[in-house]
């Protein structure tokens, strides 16, 4: 064989070099294409798998009572979420997260397999989580489980107030109570941020694109120490006479704060809703529920006659026999009262001589009274679902609503209307508009306060005066006994209204025991009302003494000073009168238990008066029959005592009675005939 | 033998190469004993004892200067590199030390709120009456006061029952 020339080893590495030109400019053309063609398509594909966007939850704001106490507040909590295409073994995940995050094993096994099914890639496992659990997920260190940051809603105080309080949906929004009210408020807005990642998924670098913002704080008027008085006292007096529903407010005068809301039954607002009769425990009825009041309305109707009328407190009111006809109804007491003073009607709760004072007030003006307390519309407080209660136009009245109305029926009301009404004359005739917000927080992290509204005059300062006068003798001698507070004047006014049965179209004996009242008597610090729905009972017997153990923890909580010597003992109250029903024409009332006597005692109570009330002070009445004019008022001026009379000739019948005790700033009434 | 040579040979000239073996195959010299050539046979391989014990390795300054020149520029692309780089390593080490000290605040947020709602639930006025109730201590009576002065050391201004 011939040896390779040169020519022919230069040949072939020239041929080595082309071929090895081609395949390098097939590489390069290859390279071009990738990396400037197709280069936005990678830098995509590149971003997507590198960077990531994650909402960054913003907390919802927390809501404080008066003290600072937190009554709501929302804290982190974890979703914990797995992908079904990458997790490993989701029977070793069902058999992981049951145990752990107490969930049932085959309703997991359930939802894992139509995520698999459905070829999900996201599958929620357990929304909002406690940290207990999470940490014992995390400490696995698996890293098919996702954490999802969430905020979850506590209630650290229970259900106190939880009607008022409300609750949120799982996604945080407000469904009920001030929770709704104020969602715009309470809730933040989520903010944005992008995270880059490495090859193995950890984040190395985040930027907030949105900042989230975080939702601001309000502060409420309620005092959770009394709120929780009420709550008690609310639920156990309910139990006790076995109530449906009832519900308790406590307001500040003054200001119109409501200091306590409670309503029964209640419900624990961080636990879901199951059944309809849960749902119907979240009902407020403190302001969603009216109903007729019965006889507290009797304030009102007597306020109006005092406030219109030439009648006083002392006016001779002729409550007869004991029934009344009016038109084709007749009218009932729960005893025969025959005369008796103005204020001894609102002692008693006479029914004949309230329509009395109602017709001297006419419709019109009593209407004009009605409404002017605020009842038939809205109060206007920071919370939904509030009723406006009913009360009829004039055109809708018939021959004998005004009595109807007199006696508080035929409209109804909630409770916190009876509680500013009440209020309202314990605040010298001023009614202020409730109110629970008392601050919120801007978004700069500031408190702004509220802005009260200034209140409304419904009654002259002496008409309101001369109402707390006559409503503490509902608590020293009337039907209100069970009121009275150890240390503290009081005043109020029992109601025992029969609820109208829908089916047998008469009205029932059940009834909506109330009690509306106010302490101390001379400056109220508080006002309230308390309506138990459903009781057996009067009044005086079921909702007093709620109010007697709610208005003395509070006005101690609130370092009232006391204004009542306790000198004595709390006297035995002796046989009580209870009977304040505002319908009494349906039938003989339930027989009275035992210490709770009707119509015996009433004539007693008459003769000796108010000389057992270790709570009034003041001269001794004399016995004023069978003496002149002259002779009276000499004996009067020399005891300094005022005397108002009226007629002529000798005396005939005076109020209070011989031996009585004649309160600072009252007078004797003489009456005179010929 | 399939070479890359041979190869080459047979891209480069393949009408050539079939000629020379169509020539091998039918050129038999009129005898027909000759093998045809054998591939390769032009190489050759002997073994020749080489001394090299007298040889002495020659500098050549031109070849230092520029094995040198080389490994300064390496050297210095090397730097660049590193400088170009180094700002990218401590931007990532950076990354790793933000986001830890994120997860950090997330969890110190975290147990701040939950210390929060322990604390308001430790203060639940249900608890606290049971508490008092457990410790046996009474609502003060109206107009009532217990001079601390006269209590002996260590009492507590408490009402009990």
């Amino acid at each position: 064989m011939e040896p390779i020339s040169e020519s022919q080893g230069a040949r072939r590495l020239r041929i080595l070099a082309r071929f090895a030109l081609v395949w390098a400019l097939i590489i390069l053309a290859r390279l071009a294409y990738l990396q400037i063609y197709q280069h936005d398509d990678y830098l995509r594909r590149a971003i997507r798998q590198s960077h990531g966007t994650v909402q960054i939850p913003a907390p919802r704001g927390r809501i404080l009572d008066r003290t600072g106490q937190i009554a709501a507040i929302s804290v982190p909590a974890d979703t914990i979420v797995v992908n079904p295409r990458i997790a490993p073994d989701l029977s070793i995940a069902r058999d992981i997260f049951a145990p752990i995050l107490d969930l049932d094993r085959r309703e997991l096994q359930t939802r894992i397999d139509w995520a698999v099914e459905h070829n999900r890639g996201y599958l929620p496992i357990k929304q909002k989580v406690t940290p207990a659990e999470s940490n014992k997920i995390r400490s696995l260190k698996l890293d098919w489980i996702e954490y999802h940051p969430d905020s979850r809603r506590c209630y650290p105080k229970g259900r106190l107030a939880a009607n008022m309080l409300g609750s949120v949906n799982y996604r945080g929004e407000g469904n009920a109570g001030l929770e709704l009210s104020m969602d715009s408020s309470l809730m933040g807005k989520s903010g944005v941020a992008r995270i880059l990642r490495d090859a193995r998924g950890k984040a190395i670098q985040t930027d907030v694109l949105i900042e989230p913002e975080t939702g601001g704080d309000i502060g409420i008027s309620i005092d959770e120490r009394i709120q929780y008085v009420a709550d008690i006292a609310l639920a156990r007096a309910a139990r006790e006479w076995d109530c449906e529903t009832g519900s308790l407010v406590v307001v500040v005068p003054k200001t119109g704060e409501i200091l306590a809301m409670s309503s029964f039954p209640s419900f624990d607002p961080a636990a879901r809703v199951r059944n309809a009769r849960e749902l119907k425990a979240r009902t407020n009825h403190a302001i969603s529920v009216p109903f007729e009041p019965g006889s507290v309305f009797k304030v009102m109707t007597i306020a109006a006659a005092l406030e219109t009328t030439d009648l006083t407190p002392q006016t001779l009111m002729d409550c007869g026999p004991g029934v009344f006809r009016m038109f084709s109804r007749r009218i009932h007491d729960i005893k025969a009262y025959g005369t008796m003073p103005l204020e001894m009607v609102l002692w008693k709760s006479s029914n004949i001589g309230t329509i009395q004072a109602a017709l001297r007030v006419g419709e019109a003006r009593l209407l004009e009274y009605v409404q002017s307390f605020g009842f038939g519309r809205k109060t206007g407080v920071e919370l939904p679902a509030e009723s406006a209660g009913r009360v009829r136009d004039l055109e809708d009245w018939q021959k004998t609503s005004i009595g109807s109305v007199a006696m508080g029926h035929e409209i109804s009301a909630t409770t916190l209307q009876l509680a500013m009404a009440t209020a309202a004359v314990a605040n010298g005739g001023l009614l202020p508009k409730p109110r629970i917000v008392l601050w919120q927080q801007n978004e700069d992290g500031e408190r702004v306060e509220a802005a009260a509204e200034p209140p409304k005059r419904v009654l002259r300062p002496q008409t309101a005066i001369t109402m707390r006068r006559m409503m503490e003798g509902v608590v020293l001698q009337g039907t209100g006994r069970r009121a009275r507070l150890a240390g503290f004047s009081s005043g109020g006014k029992t109601g025992s209204a029969q609820i109208f049965d829908f089916e047998t179209r008469r009205y029932s004996h059940t009834y909506n025991a109330s009690f509306v009242g106010f302490a101390p008597v001379t400056n109220p610090e508080i006002a309230i009302a308390v309506t138990l729905n459903g009781a057996e009972r009067y009044g005086g017997v079921v909702a007093a003494p709620v109010f007697q153990e709610v208005a003395q923890t509070a006005l101690r909580i609130l370092g009232t000073i006391p204004d009542v010597i306790d000198e004595q003992p709390f006297p035995d109250p002796g046989p009580e009168e209870f009977g304040d029903l505002a319908m009494a024409d349906l039938g003989a009332p339930p027989e009275p238990s035992a210490g709770e006597q009707s119509g015996d005692t009433a004539d007693a109570v008459l003769v000796a008066g108010n000389s057992a009330s270790p709570y009034v002070f003041g001269p001794t009445v004399p016995n004023f029959r069978g003496k002149t004019l002259r002779a009276v008022i000499e004996e009067t001026s020399r005891m300094g005592m005022p005397v108002e009379y009226v007629g002529a000739g000798i005396a005939r019948s005076q109020y209070p009675p011989p031996g009585a005790v004649l309160p600072v700033g009252e007078r004797v009434l003489v009456e005179f005939t010929n | 033998m399939a070479t890359v040579t041979t190869l080459i040979d047979w891209i480069a000239s393949a009408a050539g190469v079939r000629e020379n073996v169509e020539a091998a195959v039918h050129n038999d010299g009129g005898e027909g004993f000759e093998l045809r050539a054998l591939p390769n046979e032009e190489i050759y391989f002997y073994v020749r004892p080489v001394d090299n014990s007298r040889v002495m390795p020659q500098s050549d300054p031109r070849s230092t200067k520029a094995a040198f020149k080389y490994i300064g520029s390496a050297c210095l692309g090397v730097v660049l590199l590193v400088g170009v780089l180094l700002p990218v390593a401590y931007n990532v080490l950076a990354g790793y030390q933000i986001h830890a000290l994120e997860v950090e605040r997330e969890a110190l947020v975290r147990a701040s709120s939950e210390l929060e709602l322990r604390e308001a639930e430790l203060l639940n006025p249900a608890r606290l009456a049971e508490l008092a109730e457990i410790q046996e201590l009474v609502d003060p009576e109206p107009r009532t006061s217990v001079p601390l002065g006269a209590l002996p050391d260590g009492a507590f201004a408490l009402n009990t029952r």
